[in-house]
């Protein structure tokens, strides 16, 4: 099928045609989920490769099961977050918690048109969220970034972490308080003394 | 996009406004990742062949009427029925020994059917008093 004509197809829709042979089917499904996928990963891992592996890994399992996808029973960009997240978790696992990144680990920031001072309070600000977010107990990591930074709704998240709504209001409430108390101290090296953010 | 803003500041520290930021870095794909990503897809698709196969249905030559209640009751059971039939006629006509010692064995008679009262004292139903 043409690709122009799929770029209103459903992700439901587009995993039926992967599955029936159709091979555009594969690059749009692709194009819209991996960087999706490979943006959660390198948050969780913070580590571009391993993330990049979780990403090609993820996406397998995809291409595997779309022949007994059934359409309607679950999204398929909440499936494959269920399936990075749980990638992620087993990684770390294996590897042993790293307390801490580096600025190298951040996820980089695309000096669109920015001043290169811009760019490097920016690349600053996510370097230190990166750090912050690593010493997050896994469950609080992941349910901050899927509900503050992918923007799920907390429904959506339950089922991607297999909880309870009210279980993850608790997670990211409490997540968030600890990433508050761990920048807070860092306010001003971040550029946010003088920004005008009301705070409280 | 970032959805959740459930509260603009935490301990003095407005997380959303980071958050915000942090959701407005899109990560590309590396052009080596997408290859691996899209040769794998290539490996993992099922063959458009296996859905195309065709199906032949042969049609088997009509029989008549039998051939038409074989369609509806199944050609096994057309079959089943034929020969409980004519087993039945066999044991009416030519009743062999072995039937009729099983029949004196149950009945404790040696009477055929014809001999036997199948409706006793039914008459009596239809008896005025």
């Amino acid at each position: 099928m043409p690709r122009d004509s799929l770029d209103d197809v459903s992700d439901d829709t587009l995993l039926v045609l992967y599955a029936n042979g159709d091979p555009e089917a594969a690059r749009m499904l692709t194009r819209r989920l991996a960087p999706r996928a490979l943006g959660y990963a390198t948050r969780l891992l913070a580590d571009r490769a391993e993330a990049e592996d979780v990403t090609q890994e993820a996406m397998l399992r995809l291409w595997r099961i779309a022949p007994e996808w059934r359409s309607g029973e679950a999204q398929v960009s909440t499936w494959l977050y269920r399936v990075v997240t749980n990638l992620c978790t087993d990684l770390r696992r294996a590897r042993g918690r790293r307390p801490g990144v580096g600025l190298d680990d951040a996820p980089e920031v695309a000096a669109g048109g920015q001043s290169a001072v811009a760019t490097m309070i920016e690349a600053d600000r996510m370097a230190a969220l990166s750090a912050a977010l690593g010493q997050l107990p896994d469950r609080q990591r992941q349910a901050v970034v899927l509900r503050h930074i992918e923007g799920l709704s907390n429904p959506e998240i339950g089922m991607i972490m297999g909880l309870g709504v009210e279980a993850v209001e608790s997670l990211t409430a409490r997540g968030k308080r600890a990433l508050a108390a761990v920048l807070t101290g860092r306010k001003a090296t971040l550029g946010y003394e003088d920004e005008d953010v009301e705070d409280v | 996009m970032a959805k959740g803003s459930d509260n603009g500041s935490d301990n003095g520290f407005d997380l959303d406004a980071l958050f915000s930021e942090a959701a407005q870095i899109r990560t590309p794909l590396a052009d080596d990742l997408t290859v691996r990503i899209l040769s794998d897809a290539a490996k993992a698709q099922p063959s458009p062949q296996a859905f195309a196969k065709p199906v032949i249905y042969v049609k088997r030559p009509s029989v008549g009427w039998f051939s038409g209640l074989g369609d509806v009751l199944g050609v096994r059971s057309i079959v089943g029925l034929s020969l409980a039939g004519l087993t039945g006629l066999y044991l009416g006509v030519a009743q062999p020994a072995a039937v009729q010692s099983l029949n004196m064995l149950l009945s404790g008679s040696g009477a055929t059917v014809a001999q036997m009262d199948l409706l006793p004292a039914t008459g009596t139903l239809w008896t005025e008093d």
